[in-house]
């Protein structure tokens, strides 16, 4: 067995079980924030097919990756300007709305769409942590008795956290350790940010699954 | 070359696991927060459980010792009273012709002092202490009955049980104040009360043929209040179901834990 092809088909299985089981939002009484993450997670699945399918080509899949976290930042802090209450966090996902497009052309126009646009990728993943420690924080502070376990955004930002914050140092650092370093990076990028991504599938799926009664709670 | 690469390592390892550590971190904190907030929540909850109950018992306490003061002066003071009036009367000298009129007042008197006496024991603890909650819902229904005002219909069903008395209080207290607001607000004829017992739960329904009234009442008067709240206390539960012009029923159920059989 190519282990080298496991480990990096491993994730895309993961994200695709996360996509099958987000699905179960479609059910009846689930909140629309929700199903949004669903079809989003589903179309996540799809994109990181296709980038699989063009890398197995030995096909350059940058620009696809780039598409892909341009529409997943800006997914996200929307479907966050719903769950957060707090004002300021509303204001700053309103201005992350205007100031990240902006960033997404300059860099276009600087390096190019067909290369992986690392500024966008950190700006991104820091505002993503951000949104979602704001949200713990409102857990934090929340007079609400039911346990945090059993709040689906809980887990996805946990998940969130996790991933976003542990892929920005190496993204941060990607280009020169791609040009100095290829053989590292190649192995960070396929036995850590893989597990990063895999950890976050499976905080995906158990946000999907933590049985919150949403009936209740109309 | 290969410091710079241990350098790269190093700041990339550190801070992956830096941003590791801090999630854990604050994921373990959330958890033990939320701990602590759900127990603090509880135990708030439980003292104001246990203050409403404590308060409850105290008007309760406060009520009945009104009600034997009441009682007391009804029979000592007010019956006396009475019973003087009648002595007074029956003492009278009277001419042929008005002998019908005192026979009418004493008639009336003694009429005054029966009734005066059954309010008397219907609202002395001590007798409902002594006849038990069944006897002393009974006493009620022979009292309107003799008012004649309403027609009163009792059936019962199933092995009576005892249980502790100040249940047994409370629950008596309940149905008075039933049949008090069918006496006051029904403006119907007839009463019907059932009571059962089955297993270790007595259910007592009392229904009245009146004008009921709509579930759109603003707000519910203090005697229901009182219900529920000493329904509350038992635990017991308490359904009211009434509808504009077709009557009220009321349905208390309550389930004993230890039972005495009879």
């Amino acid at each position: 067995m190519n282990v080298k092809l496991l480990i990096s088909t491993l994730p895309l299985l993961v994200v695709g079980c996360a996509a099958a089981v987000s699905l179960v939002s479609f059910r009846r009484h689930y909140p629309a924030a929700l199903r949004t993450l669903s079809v989003f997670w589903v179309f996540n699945f799809c994109v990181d097919l296709c980038g699989h399918i063009l890398k197995y080509f030995g096909t350059k899949n940058h620009w696809l990756y780039n598409i892909y976290f341009w529409l997943m930042y800006l997914v996200l802090a929307y479907l966050y300007d719903g769950q957060v209450k707090s004002k300021y966090v509303h204001l700053a996902i309103r201005t992350f709305y205007i100031v990240f497009p902006l960033l997404v052309l300059a860099e276009s126009l600087v390096s190019g769409i067909s290369n992986l646009q690392t500024s966008m990728l950190v700006i991104g993943s820091i505002f993503m942590i951000f949104v979602a420690a704001a949200y713990f924080r409102q857990l934090y502070l929340s007079e609400d008795s039911e346990t945090v376990a059993r709040d689906p955004w809980f887990w996805f930002s946990f998940g969130f956290i996790l991933y976003f914050g542990c892929s920005v140092p190496f993204l941060g650092m990607l280009n020169y350790l791609w040009e100095h370093y290829k053989a590292f990076t190649n192995f960070y990028y396929s036995y850590f940010c893989n597990s990063f991504a895999i950890l976050l599938n499976l905080l995906i799926i158990t946000g999907f699954l933590c049985q919150r009664n949403f009936q209740k709670s109309r | 070359m290969p410091e710079k690469f241990s350098e790269v390592t190093l700041i990339l390892f550190a801070s992956t696991l830096i941003i590791l550590l801090l999630t854990g971190l604050i994921v373990v904190s959330l958890f033990i927060n939320q701990k602590r907030k759900y127990r603090f929540y509880r135990e708030k909850f439980e003292m104001k459980t246990n203050f409403d109950q404590e308060l409850l018992r105290a008007h309760l306490e406060i009520q009945s010792q009104a009600f034997e003061s009441i009682s007391r002066e009804l029979h000592d003071n007010v019956g006396t009273l009475i019973s003087i009036a009648m002595v007074h009367i029956r003492s009278i000298s009277v001419s042929p012709t008005e002998t019908e009129k005192v026979s009418e007042a004493d008639s009336l008197l003694n009429e005054a002092m029966d009734s005066l006496r059954d309010i008397s024991k219907s609202i002395n603890p001590e007798n409902i202490n002594r006849l038990g909650w069944q006897n002393s819902f009974l006493a009620e229904l022979d009292r309107i009955s003799k008012t004649k005002l309403f027609q009163v219909h009792y059936s019962e069903e199933g092995t009576p049980f005892g249980f502790e008395i100040q249940k047994q209080i409370i629950i008596f207290r309940i149905l008075q104040e039933t049949l008090n607001n069918i006496v006051k607000h029904s403006g119907g004829n007839q009463i019907f009360s059932h009571v059962c017992f089955k297993n270790n739960v007595v259910s007592v329904t009392i229904r009245d043929d009146g004008k009921g009234f709509g579930i759109d009442l603003p707000r519910e008067g203090s005697g229901i209040k009182n219900m529920r709240s000493r329904a509350a206390m038992l635990p017991a539960v308490l359904d009211i179901e009434s509808e504009l012009g077709g009557g009220t029923s009321v349905r208390l159920t309550y389930t004993e834990q230890s039972i005495n059989i009879l």
